[in-house]
């Protein structure tokens, strides 16, 4: 009886495990091939040499074209995401995250379609697929951080964008201890404060994909009261969601892969100081 | 409120009353030691809990404090659990019903509930069933930060899971194993989390049971990209005294 039960557990285990081993690395799940300190000192050392963006705006009101989970192979979906804010002038595009499949070739084809950021300044970030198949090194050649912040800054206001390295399933205790740094000795001399991070925090639906550990959700949602933080935007799921909790807003994006036939990206409109945003469905 | 009261309490009495076998009392109390990706450096805990069973019922609970980290509660945890055991032909297990409580902040708490069904096997232990998860601002959150009150938020239909493999039977003089689960006492992580522990046991006496446990946790792991989130160590002893 009990051999059964442990061939059953070891039968589903390995069912689970090739399942999807086209685009998964079965390597990942035991060894990975880095920790998010390292990558975080990474990203450290690169934001050293590059300053963290500001970017001036002439209007109090703008637009901020966020997507995620774009699974780069096919750019149809990508190259609509692209021009829509191209078009209508966001300030920024921000990636959060599973923008490739990890693959070199699919970080090029990702940055070929990408416009030169003097036409719309563009920060991705890392999520668990662009981390498989070694691709941090690929990301970090072409796109260095993963941790960073971004500013706009209007007339009369300075709103603060945080992008965190989630590709791991944890912030790390360095990256969190930058978090919390930013947070407890910078928010206030901003308006409005939101992160951006791959992996959605909350679990709205039963699914296979995993979120960060109860434990260092406890940690970020009081640190999101204290310190007020207005929106955590998500992906990851790639079914959309959104919830309030406290003073936050938590938005799990849809899937912008081509895939996906309820594929969309996410308008952040700041209006008179108000922080508004719109699912554009495509 | 008085009325349910005092429904619950007879319910109880009755319970004692009609049940027949022999009862059991136990008691058990832990440290835990460790540090993982948010504690900050090293955590301390210690937790209490207390059993009871009578016949085939038997009633849980528990409470745990916070001893270091001293910008979160002190006290910080609790939780109850009932349990039935049933028997279907030569086929015994427990269904459990659980309340779980996290203090984990000043401004807010997390509860659970939920119910896990139970069997064991000479060296084998599974527990599974589903638990629904509410996080919730606290008073002093509400007062601080002028939120709604009502403002909650659910996380419903989590699956809570535990395999435990044990070298001996259960009722050995010593014994160790092996777990893979997302429960503990005072947490319940999401199913796509799992912690993995290294127990043993020893009776020093009838009642006395020294037991220690060495747990490791991942992040990422469900995700094909898995890193390491922390590490804790437990201690404790349990006194068991039949009635």
């Amino acid at each position: 009886m009990e051999t059964r039960y442990l061939k059953l557990i070891v039968f589903i285990s390995v069912v689970l495990l090739l399942s999807s081993c086209e685009t998964a690395d079965l390597r990942s799940p035991f060894i990975s091939y880095g920790q998010i300190n390292e990558r975080f000192e990474q990203s450290l050392e690169w934001n050293s040499v590059h300053p963290f963006r500001e970017i001036n705006v002439t209007s109090d009101n703008y637009t901020i074209f966020t997507m995620s989970d774009s699974h780069v192979g096919e750019t149809v979906n990508l190259n609509t995401f692209i021009n829509a804010a191209e078009s209508e002038g966001a300030v920024a595009m921000v990636m959060v995250g599973d923008i490739t499949t990890g693959n070199k070739d699919d970080f090029l084809d990702f940055k070929n379609n990408l416009p030169t950021t003097e036409i719309v300044p563009y920060f991705p970030l890392v999520g668990n697929h662009d981390l498989y198949f070694n691709g941090w090194e690929h990301y970090y050649q072409l796109f260095g951080s993963s941790s960073y912040l971004f500013t706009v800054k209007t007339p009369t206001a300075i709103d603060l964008y945080i992008c965190l390295d989630t590709g791991s399933g944890t912030l790390g205790s360095e990256q969190l201890e930058w978090l919390e740094d930013i947070l407890k000795n910078d928010r206030e001399n901003y308006r409005s404060c939101v992160i951006f991070t791959h992996l959605n925090l909350f679990r709205p639906r039963f699914t296979a994909s995993t979120n960060p550990l109860v434990e260092e959700l406890h940690v970020l949602l009081d640190l999101f009261l204290r310190y007020k933080v207005n929106m955590v935007v998500t992906g990851h799921d790639h079914v959309r969601d959104t919830a309030t909790f406290g003073n936050t807003e938590h938005i799990i994006m849809d899937a912008l892969v081509d895939y996906n036939e309820d594929a969309s990206y996410l308008r952040l409109v700041i209006k008179n100081g108000n922080l508004k945003y719109h699912f554009v469905d495509l | 409120m008085h009325k349910k009261l005092k429904f619950q309490f007879i319910l109880l009495i009755a319970l004692f009353a009609f049940s027949n076998g022999k009862a059991q009392f136990r008691i058990s109390s832990y440290i835990d030691i460790g540090s993982n990706n948010v504690s900050d450096g090293i955590f301390l805990d210690a937790a209490g809990l207390a059993s009871y069973q009578f016949g085939k019922n038997q009633f849980d609970a528990g409470f745990q404090l916070n001893l270091l980290q001293i910008e979160n509660p002190f006290f910080s945890g609790t939780n109850f659990k009932y349990g039935r055991e049933i028997q279907i032909k030569e086929f015994s297990f427990e269904i459990q019903a659980l309340f779980m409580l996290n203090r984990f902040s000043e401004f807010m708490y997390e509860y659970d509930w939920g119910v896990l069904f139970k069997t064991e096997q000479k060296h084998f232990k599974y527990l599974f069933g589903p638990s629904f998860r509410t996080y919730a601002i606290t008073h002093n959150g509400i007062d601080t930060y002028e939120i709604d009150p009502s403002n909650n938020l659910h996380e419903n239909w989590n699956f809570m899971y535990l395999i435990a493999y044990n070298l001996k039977e259960v009722e050995s003089d010593w014994n160790v194993g092996l777990t893979l689960t997302n429960i503990d006492y005072f947490i319940i992580n999401q199913e796509t989390n799992p912690i993995f522990n290294v127990h043993g046991s020893y009776k020093l006496s009838q009642p006395i049971t020294l037991f220690a446990e060495a747990w490791y946790k991942s992040a990422g792991a469900f995700n094909l990209s898995v890193n390491y989130f922390g590490f804790f160590f437990r201690t404790g002893i349990i006194w068991k005294l039949d009635i």
